[in-house]
Order: structure tokens, then C-alpha cells, then sequence
């Protein structure tokens, strides 16, 4: 068995899901820190360990906790690895990225020349920093700054974006199919990849332009509650991306960090809590209630009323990309390798697509 | 500052009857270093095999012998609050501190939260009977300080989520998501009966099966399903190479479908074709919520 095999099977969908459950409670069976440190050293006698480990078989609490002791002395033993790596070992895998990017930047400038804000998205999105900006559709002049409500031709919504011919953005995914690395090529080929572009395309990357809109829309309303001046300075500076309903009554702005703003039909824009602290990188809203957002760390957060965010348990723990989503039940999310994963039942469940 | 205590709350006797390992333990302390005494290690000793429940269980010197001497001394230096060994402390530890809270808490910034909130803990901010508190003494050397410390980490990181958990209402919406779910359905009457019977069997089915395997079979598949650890994190975890976790779980996963099939077959009288539809109705229905359907799989 791999660890890709995970998905193969009718049965491995229902053993994760069946033993899908929440640590509960310290029970006065569970191990103490010391108890669970000695059995992860293998400093236990073989009785000790025996009697611990028939505990451990059935408390979701203690194997939580053992899986987290194991992962950080895995990552300590990775951290070790790499930094053992020779120095021309690790730039023999450097240069020739870092070569693959540099000829990324130099095609589509030279495709599209003086559109520096064009170089700088490809070069956050090989750091899959901001996929969003993947395949953007800028403008050829350098565009006046608007929001994505005032876009009359844009499509409203990233699901109705993904099933919308975007000539724009092809010959650019074709630019970066002959040049970029295998990473690049599958985030250019990965669905909703271009569904966000629309997005990206609308909203500026430059903070002091991001900062003239929210002051135009929401300083001005001085609404009890509403983004202040500095606060919405800082926030224009931290947003990857905005998402609207396809009737565009309201808009999300979500980026770094967790943060997620909503501005209402009003204007208002209000700071909600997402409940991450991860940079959330996509989102798609169906409707004016029910929006998915994706970002690092496989993290998912859903509303079904527009108002409060819930964490919805991820496929998977990679960065995620993209997401398309036609309900609160429906969504389709996509990591930064390429990989994509469907549900129909709001997160309950998974299946790679 | 130095808050120690000279009084000694190890029995002589105990003492006397493992004088030898006591030795070895205080030598490969070098207490010496940090001011701790000997008294202090040998209470620690005593301190550790109550606490573990050695003392019942006898072969006390071979557990005073597997205690982690040095990081027992350092342990025992820093609570008393001496800048020597803190200042020691945290050149060793807190590199290592932070990235284990990054990599069990997934993000930097919690990560960071929650390391910071450990430090604080480890110094002993709470003050009680006008002495510092510190989480240190629950440390008496049975395992690694690193590991000890990633456990705590590790509990204060399932801590946290549980108290997210709480706050939110996850549960209210499944059920909403069931309501329409089940609403969506309502043109294919009698459907739902047969989905949940079906998936009751399966349910069944699939916890008599897992109760069956030996206790390291389900720690396994429980690493590897619910925990989504990699293979090579369960072999360490289990004391056993990465391809050795991988043919057991492979064949652990095999015979539990046997076994879940056998009984479906033979107990539950489905034909091959029903059975296709348990499976298929529990792995997509979001009617079924397994972990209700196993309470015992905790």
C-alpha cells in the first residue's frame, strides 16, 4: 500500500470516514505528555508499551496526539536532511528552476511588453504564493483601478467563469506549457484555475490602488462597524483575491493570513472571522449566502449564510489553488500540484477527480 | 534566582536498594554543571518511577537506567530558576521548540501562538505557595525533553482545536445538510429505507470487523485513515521500517474486507451485487455517518 493509494477503493472512502472523529476529552486512561514522549523514544519497557499501546488502538485523543508527535519529529528529521544537502546538490536542483522561471518571465514579457505587473504575477504564482494571478487577463493599457462590481463584462462568479471561453487566457497557459516546470504546467492546466483570473484581472495587485478603493466605498460610509481608513490600507495590501455571486450583491475580499472581508450591497464592508490563520488563495460563491474559500495547507472554510465561516474537513493537507462550487453541497478544490478533489455532500466526503 | 529545596522525599530504603543505578543516573547527569545535587536527581528518580507506575511493577533499575539523564539535570536546573541552564535552554530548545509548534499546529503564526504559549508555561509564570510553577516538573526523564516537549505541544494543539470545535456549529450544519439532502430525495420514495439498511449492515459489518484486529493492526489503519500520517511517519511511529507498515496495512485492509464481505455474505444473506451497493451507498451517501454508526471507535 502507498500513500497515494488512499482513494482506490470504495472501502478506504468509508474506513476514513468512519474513523473520521474529533480527540475528545482527556480520559483518565489516556497517557500523560511524558508517557506519550517515552513510547514516540521507544524508551518504554516492552509491558508498558504494550498496555499503552492497547489504549492508544481505540482513543482518537492519544493516536491525535502521537500522529502530531510524529509529524514534528519527521519534520525535524527532513529539516536535518536538507540542511546536510551539499551545496552544489541543492543548486543542481535550483538553477535549473530558478532558469525555468526566469524564461517563464522573459516569454510573456517579451509577449507582452512594458506590462510589469504581468512579470510579477507569474513570479508569485511559481512561489504558488498567489495562483490567482496564474492567468490573469490583464489589460493591455495599464487599466485604471475598479472593483469587480463595476466590471459589466466579467463574468460574476468563478463558477460561471470556469465554464466561459477566456480566450485571453490561453496563449499564456500555452506560454508556460513550453517552458515551465511540471508544477507550473499541471497549476495552468488545474480547473478553476482560470475561473479565478477573472477575479485577479478585476482587483488590483498594487496596495495603494486597493487602498483608494476601499477608501471611495467604505471610509465614506463611516457605517458603525465598517473598515476603517488604515484598516482598509492594510487590508488592500493582504487581499489575493475578491469573489462575487454571479448576481454581485456582495463581495468577499480574503487573503492573507485568514482574512476574510465581505462588503455588502451597501458598500459596507465588515471584517468577518474565518476561524484560519492560513492564506486563503481562491474562493467561489454560488450565491449572495453560500461561498467556498481554499488556501495553504489543504484549508477550506465554508459560509451558508453569508456571514458565518466554517472549516471543512480538506482532502488533503497541500496548498490548495482553486475552488469551483455550484452550492453549498457542490464544490470542486485543486491543489498546487494539480490534483483535484470533488464533493457533493458540503465536505463530508472527497473523491479525486 | 533560586528557589530549590533541600528536603529529600525519597524513602532510604528505596535508596538503598537501587544505590548502584542511583549512581550510574547522578553520574550521566553532570548535575554538577547546573548546581543540582545529587539528592535532587535521586528524588527525581523516585519522583519518575511513582509516577509511571514502576514501582509497582518492579525492574526499577533497568527503568532508572533508561531515564534521560542529562535532560532530567537541565529540567531540574531551569525550574529552580537559575540563568545559567536557561540561558543553555533556550540555545538548544527553542529552534527546535518553535519548529515542532509550526509543523504540529500546520501554520506559523499559530504555530508561533502556541510555542509562545509553552515558553510562558515552561518558565512558570503561575505562582503558587510563592513559588514559580513550572510545567517543567511534570518532567521526570523518561523520555527525550524535545519529545516531551512535542507532546505537550501536541496536547495543547488538540486542546485548542477542541475548544474550536465547540465554538463551531458544525453539527447544526450537517443537519441542515441532511435536511436537504433528504428533501432532495423525496422523489424517489422508499430509497432512503433501503440505503439505510443497507449502510447499517455495512456499519456492522465493518465494526465487528475492526474490533477483531489486534490492537497495533487498528493503531495502523487509524494512522493512516484518520490521521493521514505517511507511511514513513507510521513506521517511526511504530517501530518499523516504512515497507513493513505498508505490506501490513495492505494486508490488514485485505482481510477486513474479507471479513466485512464474509459477514455480509453469510450473516446478512446479501448476494454479491447488494453487497456492491453497501459499499457504494456508505462511501457516497452523506446519510450515513459512520462514526455514529461506530460508537465505539473512539
Amino acid at each position: 500500500m502507498k500513500d497515494a493509494d488512499r482513494n482506490n477503493d470504495p472501502l478506504d472512502a468509508i474506513l476514513r470516514r468512519a474513523m473520521r472523529e474529533r480527540p475528545g476529552a482527556a480520559t483518565p486512561e489516556c497517557a500523560d505528555a511524558e508517557s506519550l514522549a517515552a513510547y514516540s523514544d521507544r524508551s518504554l519497557a516492552a509491558a508498558e508499551r504494550e498496555r499503552l499501546e492497547a489504549h492508544f488502538a481505540d482513543c482518537a485523543r492519544c493516536q491525535m496526539l502521537l500522529a502530531d508527535i510524529a509529524r514534528a519529529e519527521q519534520d525535524a528529521v527532513d529539516a536535518r536532511a536538507g540542511s546536510r544537502t551539499p551545496w552544489f546538490r541543492r543548486w543542481r536542483i535550483a538553477i535549473p528552476a530558478l532558469a525555468a522561471v526566469a524564461a517563464v518571465v522573459v516569454a510573456i514579457a517579451m509577449r507582452r511588453p512594458g506590462n510589469e505587473l504581468q512579470s510579477v504575477q507569474v513570479i508569485a504564482m511559481a512561489k504558488h504564493e498567489a495562483p490567482i494571478e496564474l492567468a490573469a487577463p490583464a489589460p493591455a493599457p495599464p487599466a485604471p483601478v475598479v472593483s469587480a462590481a463595476s466590471l459589466p463584462a466579467a463574468p460574476a462568479s468563478n463558477e460561471l467563469a470556469m465554464n466561459e471561453p477566456k480566450p485571453e487566457a490561453a496563449p499564456r497557459a500555452e506560454a508556460m506549457s513550453e517552458s515551465a516546470p511540471r508544477t507550473l504546467r499541471r497549476l495552468a492546466a488545474a480547473p478553476g484555475a482560470r475561473a479565478m483570473s477573472m477575479q485577479a484581472g478585476a482587483e488590483p495587485v498594487n496596495a495603494g490602488a486597493g487602498a483608494q478603493r476601499f477608501g471611495s466605498a467604505e471610509v465614506a460610509s463611516g457605517a458603525a462597524g465598517a473598515v476603517t481608513a488604515s484598516d482598509a490600507v492594510a487590508a488592500a495590501q493582504s487581499t489575493l483575491v475578491t469573489i462575487s455571486p454571479p448576481d454581485r450583491s456582495v463581495t468577499w475580499f480574503v487573503g492573507k493570513n485568514g482574512m476574510v472581508q465581505r462588503r455588502d450591497a451597501n458598500g459596507v464592508t465588515h471584517t468577518q472571522r474565518s476561524g484560519v490563520s492560513t492564506d486563503l488563495t481562491a474562493g467561489a460563491a454560488p450565491s449572495a449566502a453560500v461561498c467556498w474559500i481554499v488556501g495553504r495547507s489543504g484549508t477550506i472554510i465554508r459560509t451558508i449564510d453569508g456571514e458565518h465561516w466554517t472549516l471543512v474537513s480538506a482532502p488533503t493537507t497541500d496548498n490548495l489553488v482553486a475552488v469551483s462550487a455550484s452550492g453549498a453541497n457542490v464544490a470542486t478544490v485543486t491543489t498546487a500540484g494539480g490534483r483535484s478533489f470533488a464533493t457533493s455532500d458540503g465536505g463530508a466526503s472527497w473523491h479525486p477527480q | 534566582m533560586t528557589d530549590r529545596t533541600n528536603l529529600s522525599e525519597t524513602p532510604p530504603e528505596f535508596i538503598a536498594k537501587h544505590a548502584p543505578a542511583l549512581a550510574r543516573l547522578c553520574n550521566r547527569a553532570h548535575a554538577a554543571r547546573w548546581s543540582v545535587g545529587d539528592d535532587s536527581i535521586r528524588d527525581a528518580a523516585y519522583r519518575a518511577a511513582r509516577a509511571s507506575g514502576a514501582l509497582e511493577r518492579g525492574a526499577i533499575d533497568s527503568f532508572i537506567d533508561a531515564l534521560h539523564a542529562e535532560d532530567l539535570s537541565l529540567a531540574l536546573a531551569c525550574q529552580a530558576g537559575d540563568s545559567a541552564p536557561w540561558e543553555h535552554f533556550i540555545t538548544s530548545f527553542r529552534p527546535a521548540l518553535y519548529a515542532a509548534a509550526r509543523a504540529i499546529a500546520g501554520d506559523d503564526s499559530r504555530g508561533r501562538e502556541l510555542a509562545d504559549s509553552i515558553w510562558a508555561e515552561m518558565y512558570g509564570l503561575e505562582v503558587r505557595d510563592g513559588r514559580r510553577r513550572s510545567i517543567l516538573s511534570y518532567f521526570h526523564g523518561r523520555s527525550s525533553l524535545l519529545t516531551w516537549m512535542r507532546a505537550v505541544l501536541a496536547q495543547r494543539h488538540v486542546d485548542y482545536i477542541r475548544s474550536q470545535s465547540r465554538m463551531e456549529p458544525l453539527d447544526d450544519n450537517l443537519e441542515r445538510t441532511l435536511m436537504s439532502s433528504r428533501d432532495d430525495r423525496t422523489d424517489s420514495p422508499g430509497s432512503d429505507s433501503d440505503r439505510a439498511r443497507y449502510v447499517e449492515m455495512l456499519g456492522k459489518a465493518l465494526d465487528a470487523a475492526l474490533k477483531s484486529l489486534a490492537p497495533r493492526d487498528r493503531m495502523r489503519m487509524a494512522y493512516y485513515y484518520r490521521h493521514d500520517l505517511s507511511l514513513k511517519e507510521i513506521g517511526r511511529l511504530m517501530d518499523e521500517h516504512e515497507s513493513t507498515a505498508s505490506r501490513r496495512l495492505a494486508r490488514t485492509r485485505d482481510g477486513l474486507k474479507r471479513e466485512i464481505e464474509r459477514t455480509l455474505r453469510d450473516g446478512d444473506k446479501l448476494s454479491h451485487d447488494q453487497i456492491r451497493l453497501c459499499y457504494d451507498f456508505a462511501a457516497g451517501d452523506l446519510q450515513l455517518d459512520l462514526s455514529r454508526a461506530l460508537p465505539d471507535i473512539k
